[in-house]
């Protein structure tokens, strides 16, 4: 993963439980990175070794950790880094869903090294649409919920997210409902 | 708008939604649908009204200038709000008409929306929208470098202050070895600032060499410590420790990290640390004491190389020694004690003990000692300790404690003397301070103060009084000062005092260990001995006057009374030997014992006063003491026999035959005790006992005991002084003089010796003399002492020449002689005796008196040694004389004369004499003589008596061997003449042998032969008694050859 992602990591910790709580989390990581560069890839285990130490130090089960973790990738690392960017995305929630497959596509080529998951959005009304997330990556699923709850709160807009498939054997992505 | 794309309708919105097209007047006749959203109302608008030609800008607002440009960009400019149109023209050429197709151009999303736009506006194909995400990114990304930059200074900056704040030089260098980080510390010892030294190398920025690595052994792969020294900016010299490590980033190496160390400090510290350790431990080595370490039990730890030279054990023997091993035996449980005793009382730290040390070859060392304990904690882990060899101060302690005792002794008695002696007694230091003084001092001189007033002042104080009594005061006083300064004893000064007293002074100076510490007066009022002596001194002179006198008498009496007693003797003796009648005999014998009695008193009376007058040499010669013996036994045989007395003398086997001494004296001692015992005794015996002293191994003692009649025990102190016997009745029944065992008692202790008595009134009397002697040479005695039994036998046809000049003493003589074989020639003085020579008279001996008128003894000895080239140096002259002086003997023997008989003489003392002499010369040897005059004697030499008892009277037997005799024996005389004259010794113990043989069995003198055999086979080279012995041999065997031959005519 790229070094914006660690350093979303990172901001998520030190704006919510304080430097200290980072620098346990990072040593209890076995993480000796100082400075996570946004546009240098980083082995995924990082990201890992992260999200299992913050859960362990805040004493927050990973699930949480994780979603809190797509709420703070929108809303902080999203809407402050890219804010332009991110509302360029679509004027409502519905159109950024939409764009969410384009958004994935163009950014691919820019990032050589990035391994961007791959969404399938299908409308099943005027307020609900079907979720189909894809990923090489394994036990993001967490990730994932918190990004479509922190794309509902980007455009203040209540929704209900409902993971209707996981991925397993014999399901190859995670399906989300949502509602609004 | 609607194309065709084989055959296929499309809506051109969706793949180029910000397109126009324009006419061929440049009017804008149509516009895309997102073109639409960022700039309404451009439809009918003419090109130039709505846009500006950024490029190409060199076209024209004309329709085929445009057309030219249609293989180039064209970027225009809003005329509405500058927003910039970037695409491409395509000619719509059938209908005269230009399509323009591209996309905005933004640079960031905001400025996208800032018009109006969403992502969808844009085709899918657009990548205008991805361009602002990659600039999005890369806006990120120059702020996350910023920030790294940002850390990173601060992070040099820690660095920098950290290695600044290090008091070293840290630097870092690239592979071109320049300098690329330096701390302070580097930049205060070059004295440059880091702007002037990074970048460069150290020749660039020294010039020249300024660090010099000074040892390079310390090398290791990864890293590399040596040291240098190096000049600072201000000149001085320092030494670093350099530590230099590669400097890699991510395994690549970029140069070296180098760490220096001023050691300067440190170096001259550790060279002080090593200078004082150096000290320290040359201060221990050296010290002059023994400086040690034990553990808590007393094993050693530590110890100087003192303890090995004075324990003699090594360094190794030692560390593992106890230090309670060296004590000797019997200080060890003292020593233990010493040391609990201290621990318990926890003053160690005062001890102080001494001890005997016993080295490693038994040596004594005498140490003192201090311990201190060494605590860890509360307890005692080792100790430490000093110990000092104090032999030599413990001898003289010792040696001073003796000293000091002895003198307190000596001092106590020596006060108690000095108050108690009749002397003046005046002790006084070496600044002349009384020490000592007593009260007879201050009663001699008058000093009205008594003794213990006057110790400690000085003597000057009472030296005015003592002059003033003193005649010659002023010499009194400078032989006191002269006296202490010569520091040497003198006696016996005597000083006159004024009272007419005469004092004796003694000076001692006092020397302790030879220094000196003052002195000892002692004076002492001798007035009265003086006085003493005066009367002495005369009375002295008058007996010596009448002594002299006495003595003149004396001797004139012993010479004037003993010419006619010789006469009356010796005629007596000749008229008893004369057969006289019954009755005569009887007057004949009283004559001779009165006589005898008469001269024996007067020789004791001369003998006492020569003695005591001290007129009487101890001879000091070897002699035999088995002859001695056998004289004393020959002597009192007749007399005991005739007492019925028995008479024994034994001989230890441990007392030495040989000694030297004065044998007369012995045989004159052991005669008068002897003779006494006999005299004393009337039945029982008389023994001498001789044997060894117990005391004294050099003594002999000689017990004369008897059974005789004794002598009571008062008396027994009384009977050595002269003119005593035990009691008035001894000399009534046993006559003597009295003076027998006075003269003993005198001559024992002029030979050195003592004499006691034992005795018991009627049981008997012991005398014991015990005398000394020295071990006498066997040799030397048989040289000088011929045998006197022997000799007897050869006196037989002797020429002997009397000198005399009284008749009765010649007819005396002339008698005696006859009757011992003898044949005398008489002179009637000495010229006479020399005429006798001169005329050819040879002898055997001469007799000669001394005091005779024309010419005395002495002279005429003088002419015989003298006056014949020595003919006659060996003729025994014997001096006959009743004179018997120590002068006239010495004279005697000046002048040549071999011995003296004093007159009257014993026959017996005369025969002694002669048959000692006699045979020394044969009348051959006098070898000036035409023929000897040899009267031939009635008896015969020889006698057949073994042949007659052999053959039992067979005269036939005995004539046949004397004839065999006759035959053989001349050979063997000239065999042995010829050895004698070849000096063959062989030969002439061989025909000696054979002599011997014959001249047994026919009864002759085999004396001489023996003798002659003997020296022959000793290997003695006695030339002078071989020849004198073979003379007698052949004289004796031509002498029996012709009576022999006279025998045979008449048996």
């Amino acid at each position: 993963m790229y070094g914006i992602v660690n350093k979303a990591v990172e901001g998520l910790v030190t704006e919510n439980f304080g430097i200290e709580a980072w620098l346990k989390i990072k040593a209890k990581a076995e993480v000796q990175i100082n400075n996570f560069i946004s546009n240098e890839s980083y082995d995924d285990s990082v990201t890992f070794k992260l999200a299992i130490a913050a859960s362990e130090v805040l004493n927050i089960p990973l699930k949480d950790v994780l979603f809190k973790f797509g709420e703070y990738w929108i809303l902080s690392t999203g809407v402050k880094h890219y804010g332009a960017l991110m509302q360029s995305g679509g004027s409502n929630l519905k159109e950024f869903l939409l764009n969410l497959p384009n958004f994935h596509s163009r950014v691919m080529l820019m990032y050589p090294n990035i391994t961007p998951p791959e969404f399938k959005i299908l409308e099943i009304g005027v307020n609900e649409i079907e979720l189909h997330y894809y990923s090489t990556r394994n036990g993001l699923t967490d990730f994932m919920h918190g990004l479509i709850s922190g794309m509902g709160k980007m455009y203040n807009q209540n929704i209900e997210i409902q993971l209707v498939n996981t991925k397993s054997s014999s399901f190859d992505h995670d399906e989300f409902l949502i509602k609004w | 708008m609607e194309i065709k794309i084989q055959n296929n309708e499309l809506d051109f919105n969706l793949l180029f939604p910000f397109y126009f097209v324009l006419s061929d007047t440049l009017q804008i006749i149509d516009t895309g649908k997102s073109l639409n959203k960022i700039w309404p109302n451009l439809k009918g608008k003419n090109l130039s009204d709505a846009f500006a030609f950024k490029r190409p800008w060199s076209l024209k607002y004309t329709y085929e200038s445009i057309l030219e440009y249609s293989n180039q960009i064209f970027i225009l400019n809003s005329t509405q709000n500058n927003n910039i149109f970037r695409g491409q023209i395509i000619s719509l050429t059938s209908s005269k008409q230009i399509l323009f197709i591209g996309t905005p151009w933004f640079v960031s999303a905001e400025e996208m929306q800032s018009n109006g736009l969403l992502l969808n506006d844009f085709a899918l194909h657009d990548v205008m929208p991805d361009m602002f995400q990659f600039l999005k990114a890369s806006n990120i990304n120059t702020s996350d470098i910023q920030l790294l930059a940002t850390e990173v200074k601060a992070q040099k900056d820690v660095l920098q202050n950290i290695i600044d704040f290090i008091p070293h030089q840290i630097y870092l260098k690239d592979l071109n070895e320049r300098f690329v980080l330096v701390n302070k510390k580097v930049e205060e010892i070059i004295g440059k600032s880091s702007v002037d030294i990074l970048g460069k190398t150290d020749a660039e920025i020294f010039g020249e060499k300024v660090r010099i690595r000074i040892n390079k052994n310390i090398v290791q792969s990864t890293s590399n410590y040596y040291q240098e020294v190096q000049v600072t900016n201000k000149g001085n010299t320092i030494v670093n420790q350099i530590s230099k490590i590669p400097f890699e980033i991510n395994g690549e190496l970029k140069g070296v990290l180098g760490v220096a160390i001023d050691i300067s400090e440190q170096i001259e510290y550790e060279k002080k640390i090593k200078f004082s350790e150096d000290k320290y431990k040359a201060l221990i080595e050296n010290a002059l004491d023994i400086i040690f370490q034990t553990d808590s039990n007393g094993n050693i730890l530590f110890i100087n190389s003192l303890a090995v030279k004075i324990s003699e054990y090594s360094m190794d023997e030692l560390l593992k020694m106890n230090c309670f091993n060296l004590i000797r035996n019997d200080y060890v449980k003292r020593a233990k004690d010493y040391y609990l005793s201290k621990v318990f009382l926890k003053d160690l730290i005062h001890s102080n003990f001494e001890f005997p040390l016993i080295s490693k070859t038994g040596k004594e060392i005498w140490i003192s000692q201090k311990v201190q304990p060494i605590f860890q904690g509360k307890k005692v882990v080792s100790y430490q300790g000093v110990a000092r060899d104090i032999t030599e101060i413990k001898l003289l302690e010792i040696e001073r404690l003796k000293t000091e005792n002895e003198l307190k002794k000596t001092t106590s008695r020596l006060k108690s003397l000095v108050e108690n002696l009749n002397n003046g007694i005046l002790v006084e230091d070496e600044n002349k301070i009384i020490v000592s003084i007593n009260d007879a001092f201050c009663e001699i001189f008058n000093i009205q103060k008594s003794p213990s007033e006057l110790i400690g002042v000085s003597s000057d104080t009472i030296i005015s009084n003592i002059k003033s009594l003193i005649i010659e005061s002023v010499c009194f006083e400078s032989t006191i000062n002269s006296l202490i300064e010569n520091k040497l004893p003198v006696v016996e000064q005597e000083f006159v005092m004024k009272s007419g007293n005469i004092l004796e002074r003694d000076f001692m100076p006092i020397f302790v260990k030879n220094e000196y510490k003052g002195q000892l007066w002692s004076y002492k009022d001798i007035t009265s001995r003086k006085n003493e002596e005066k009367e002495l001194l005369a009375a002295k002179e008058q007996a010596e006057a009448s002594s002299k006198a006495k003595d003149q008498f004396l001797s004139i009496m012993s010479h004037e009374i003993r010419t006619p007693m010789n006469a009356v003797i010796g005629l007596t003796q000749l008229l008893i030997n004369k057969e006289p009648k019954n009755e005569q005999i009887e007057y004949l014998k009283s004559i001779k014992y009165s006589a005898d009695n008469l001269l024996e008193l007067i020789n004791n009376i001369l003998d006492f006063s020569k003695i005591e007058s001290g007129n009487i040499i101890i001879e000091n010669i070897d002699f035999d003491l088995h002859q001695v013996i056998e004289r004393l036994e020959n002597i009192f045989k007749y007399q005991t026999d005739e007492k019925g007395l028995r008479f024994m003398i034994h001989l230890n086997h441990k007392v030495n035959q040989y000694l030297k001494g004065d044998s007369l004296r012995l045989n004159q001692i052991l005669i008068n005790l002897i003779g006494n015992a006999i005299k004393f005794t009337d039945y029982g015996y008389v023994e001498v006992l001789i044997y060894n002293s117990k005391s004294n191994s050099n003594n002999i003692v000689f017990e004369v005991r008897d059974s005789g009649i004794g002598i009571e025990e008062e008396n027994q102190s009384k009977i050595f002084e002269r003119f005593t016997q035990a009691n008035s009745d001894t000399t009534r029944k046993y006559g003597g003089t009295g003076l027998g065992l006075a003269i003993t008692k005198l001559l024992v202790q002029l030979l050195g010796g003592t004499i006691a008595i034992q005795s018991k009134l009627g049981y008997g009397t012991s005398f014991f003399v015990e005398l000394p002697f020295e071990l006498g040479s066997k040799e030397l005695v048989l040289n000088t002492n011929l045998n006197e039994q022997e000799m007897n036998d050869n006196l037989t046809g002797k020429k002997v020449l009397l000198v005399e000049d009284n008749h009765l003493n010649q007819v005396i003589a002339k008698e005696f002689l006859k009757q011992w074989g003898i044949e005398a020639v008489t002179a009637e003085n000495g010229q006479d005796a020399i005429n006798i020579i001169n005329a050819g008279g040879r002898f055997n001996l001469i007799l000669m008196d001394l005091q005779m008128p024309v010419m005395d003894g002495f002279t005429a000895t003088q002419h015989i040694r003298n006056d014949y080239n020595g003919l006659f140096n060996d003729l025994p002259i014997i001096a006959l004389s009743a004179a018997t002086s120590s002068d006239i003997k010495l004279k005697a023997k000046q002048v040549g004369i071999n011995d003296f008989v004093s007159k009257p003489f014993e026959s017996s003392v005369l025969f002694k004499v002669i048959s000692k002499y006699i045979n020394i010369v044969s009348l051959e040897s006098q070898n000036k003589v035409k023929e000897p005059i040899i009267n031939t004697p009635k008896d015969v030499v020889f006698s057949v008596k073994y042949y007659e008892d052999f053959s039992s009277g067979s005269k036939e037997f005995v004539k046949e061997m004397v004839l065999v005799y006759l035959d053989e024996t001349p050979q063997i005389l000239e065999a042995l003449n010829d050895a004698v004259n070849n000096f063959d010794l062989i030969e002439i113990a061989a025909s000696c042998h054979k002599l011997k043989t014959s001249f047994t069995m026919l009864g002759l003198n085999t004396n001489d032969v023996k003798k002659l055999e003997d020296l022959a086979v000793s290997n003695e080279l006695n030339m002078n008694q071989i020849t004198v012995l073979n003379s007698g041999i052949q004289l004796l065997g031509q002498r029996s050859f012709a009576e022999l031959k006279d025998f045979l005519n008449y048996y």
